[in-house]
């Protein structure tokens, strides 16, 4: 018996259409996101190189602007002489001095408008052996020399004495600046003498500009999204430190600094030198989309970047979207095409078990026919045949049912039939007993007849022709010995002649009645016996078995000729009529009748009033029953007119 | 002449019972073996009656009286047999057939069958049954 799965083909159709579906949307959702992706990545980077661009272009600006500022303010004729005249006093009078004071009052409200207009934080003038000798906010730097003072090792310090070297401009770093306390970052340029001056530069012109004016470069967020970010960075003190505040990190100016060794940090890079544009890690370790510049004027590091999640944002939305969309389109299709395969397989099962059942002999129904397409005409022809099937089914039964009651009937006919044989034959078992014994005792007296009928005479011989008295009545004995022997042959031949052919048939009466009187009619004559016979042609035919009726009537004849022995009137009447369904055989002679106390007993076996050796007693008791087995009667009516009037009353056929 | 009458019977102790019980009357007795011998004299013979048997070895009882009718001869012929069945339908056919005989029941005493031979021979006077 195979196996058969039953979801197998529910659940390969769920697949296939499945996979059919799905498949398709994934390709393109795939192929889709990837373009967008690449396409929004190359956008982003555009806007924040514009970013960057402008940015940089601003700052380097900037710094280049200053640069140009203290360059125009060492040229201004104003300038050096203020440096000329606030170096001089301040190295022959003192700071304090009222010849200072005076200078200071000339010259102070121009050197205080000029730093307003360029926004600087201070604007210093240095004489050339480094006093600090002009200071706008005389902060803790001014009135102190810049070699051998306090700020010996400042900011401010070390720019100057750079520009004395060099004789260039020199910008500094962006630092912590003590006497300011605050972050800052100086610009000097030495002022060289003039011809009337004879000992070299006259000094230097420092600014001192405050970073914080850069802040709001990097504070503008537009066109940067929610996670966009300027990163400004300068080295300060071999440590790379932002000096603006992040958007992720709002104090983080001058506080945030970085590995100079994470090379791979865009700010890094950027301060190295380096200017690029990708996808990197940023300082938290998040994805960006940067551009990271190196700003040669200013030796700082830009870094205009976006968060990648942000950049693909809404690409990730719609990723999350459409795998909604995908999920609620599996669902969608799991759901038809298991109702669609169900719709298919489960008639298909349903069918398959109704037949089943109906191949196991239970009940089945029509199954109702709820749609018109091929499974629907399955469904009907599996009906139509099942309804054949079952009226053949029917058919069968009813056949057998008839069978059955006519094999019953049958049955019961033959039952009854074995029943009335095994009655007949306990009685026939007896008969046929006897029959056996009556064949083997039929031929053997037959067998004896012979010899008897030569003993018979031997002895009557021998006794006739012997002298010798004993002699002779000793023979005479033997003569009535051999009598007796006689005797019971003859009894045993008639007792023997009942078991004859078993056949009845349709037995004419009158054939015979005339085939016995034919037989003793010689014998009859000699014995002068008359026979009178009134026997009808008409006369239905009997049921007899022929030789046994033969025998009976022989032996009533042969009876009526030996009751005739002595009788005067020697007649013997037979006759025949038909009556009520039998046939009567009358058969009477003018013998002397038979005497009242034999009456009883002439059917009786053995029975017999004539002499040994003239008769058995077997005749009348056979006739009778030979009378009786063939459905007839045997009975002895005298009519009182003497002699004996034996009636057999026969069945017709 | 003396009277002759032909047994016509197998046994031989049925032949001698014939014998000793008709010479003693003075009758001479022939006797057959068996039917086609019994016909044979029959017709050389001429007997005055013929007793016959009626089962033998060849042709039976019934077949020989046949013969011996078709050889024209007329004499009493009397059937000497056991009351068996089978012989009775054969007497019964024979009767049918118009053979003429008589009929004696085996076994016969010698009275009975000096009885028979001297109705038959020495006509109806002689009355049966006086032993």
């Amino acid at each position: 018996m195979k196996t058969f799965h039953l979801n197998q083909f529910r659940i390969r159709i769920t697949i296939a259409f499945l996979l059919l579906s799905i498949a398709p949307l994934l390709l393109l959702a795939l192929t889709g996101f990837y373009y967008i992706k690449h396409n929004l990545s190359s956008t982003y980077l555009e806007q924040l190189e514009l970013i960057a661009n402008n940015k940089s272009s601003y700052i380097e600006e900037y710094f280049r602007g200053q640069q140009l500022g203290i360059v125009r303010l060492s040229k201004n004729p104003i300038i050096q002489q203020a440096l000329d005249d606030y170096g001089n006093n301040y190295r022959q009078y003192g700071v304090d001095s009222a010849e200072y004071a005076e200078t200071d009052r000339k010259l102070r409200q121009y050197l205080e408008f000029i730093q307003q207009q360029n926004g600087y934080y201070d604007l210093f003038l240095i004489s050339a052996t480094g006093d600090v000798v002009f200071s706008v906010l005389k902060e803790r730097d001014f009135a102190t020399n810049l070699l051998s003072g306090p700020n010996a090792d400042s900011l401010l310090a070390t720019v100057f004495w750079r520009g004395r070297k060099t004789g260039n401009i020199e910008s500094s770093e962006i630092r912590y600046y003590a006497p300011s306390d605050k972050q800052a970052y100086f610009v000097t340029i030495p002022i060289p003498g003039h011809k009337g001056h004879p000992e070299g530069p006259l000094g230097s012109i420092a600014i001192q500009l405050n970073p914080e004016d850069l802040f709001s470069l990097t504070t503008n967020y537009n066109h940067l999204g929610k996670s966009g970010e300027i990163v400004l960075a300068s080295v300060s003190n071999g440590t790379p430190t932002v000096i603006a505040p992040l958007r992720h990190a709002s104090g983080a100016a001058f506080q945030m600094t970085f590995d100079p060794q994470s090379a791979n940090l865009p700010i890094i890079k950027a301060l190295q030198g380096r200017s690029g544009i990708g996808e990197e890690l940023d300082y938290r370790g998040k994805k960006v989309v940067a551009i990271w510049r190196h700003l040669p004027q200013s030796n700082l590091g830009i870094v205009v970047k976006i968060d990648k999640s942000e950049v693909f944002e809404t690409v990730n939305i719609m990723q999350r979207w459409l795998s909604g969309v995908i999920l609620l389109a599996a669902l969608i299709m799991i759901i038809t095409t298991t109702w669609f395969s169900k719709n298919l397989s489960l008639p298909i099962i349903k069918l398959a078990n109704s037949a089943k059942e109906f191949a196991q002999g239970k009940p089945v129904k029509n199954i109702p026919i709820s749609r018109n397409d091929e499974i629907g005409y399955l469904t009907e022809s599996f009906n139509y045949m099942r309804q054949s099937i079952e009226t053949s089914r029917q058919t069968l039964l009813n056949v057998n049912r008839d069978l059955e009651l006519r094999v019953n009937e049958r049955t019961a006919e033959l039952e009854k039939a074995i029943e009335q044989i095994k009655i007949s034959q306990s009685g026939s078992i007896q008969a046929e007993k006897m029959a056996a014994l009556g064949i083997l005792a039929a031929g053997i007296s037959h067998e004896i007849n012979n010899p008897l009928m030569g003993l018979l005479v031997y002895i009557e011989y021998a006794e006739k022709n012997s002298t010798d008295v004993k002699v002779k009545a000793m023979l005479t004995k033997a003569t009535t010995a051999l009598q007796r022997i006689k005797a019971i042959v003859g009894k045993m031949q008639i007792y023997t002649h009942e078991t004859t052919s078993e056949a009845t048939e349709h037995v004419s009466v009158k054939q015979s009645i005339e085939d016995v009187i034919d037989l003793i009619d010689k014998d009859l004559t000699d014995r002068h016996i008359t026979i009178e016979k009134d026997i009808p042609e008409s006369l239905p035919s009997v049921q007899f078995n022929p030789g046994e009726l033969f025998q009976c009537l022989l032996n009533i004849l042969l009876n009526a000729r030996d009751a005739l022995t002595e009788a005067p009137e020697k007649k013997i009447r037979v006759v025949a009529y038909a009556k009520q369904g039998f046939v009567n055989i009358n058969i009477s002679d003018t013998g002397p009748g038979i005497a009242d106390e034999a009456w009883l007993k002439i059917f009786d076996p053995f029975f017999t009033t004539k002499a040994v050796g003239k008769g058995t007693g077997l005749g009348l008791y056979v006739s009778r029953n030979l009378v009786n087995k063939n459905s007839g009667e045997l009975t002895e009516e005298s009519d009182g007119k003497g002699g004996a009037l034996f009636r057999f009353q026969l069945k017709t056929n | 002449m003396s009277i002759q009458i032909l047994v016509i019977d197998d046994d031989e102790a049925v032949r001698d019972a014939f014998k000793l019980a008709l010479e003693e009357i003075d009758y001479e007795v022939l006797t057959a073996e068996s039917g086609e011998t019994g016909v044979d004299m029959a017709i050389k013979a001429q007997p005055g009656m013929i007793f016959l048997d009626l089962k033998m070895p060849d042709i039976d009882g019934v077949e020989t009286l046949r013969r011996i009718r078709k050889a024209g001869i007329d004499v009493p012929v009397y059937i000497i047999t056991a009351f068996m069945p089978d012989f009775l339908d054969q007497l019964a056919a024979a009767a049918r057939e118009g053979l003429v005989f008589g009929l004696g029941q085996k076994p016969l005493g010698g009275e009975q069958i000096r009885l028979i031979a001297r109705g038959h021979i020495e006509g109806p006077q002689y009355k049966l049954g006086e032993s």
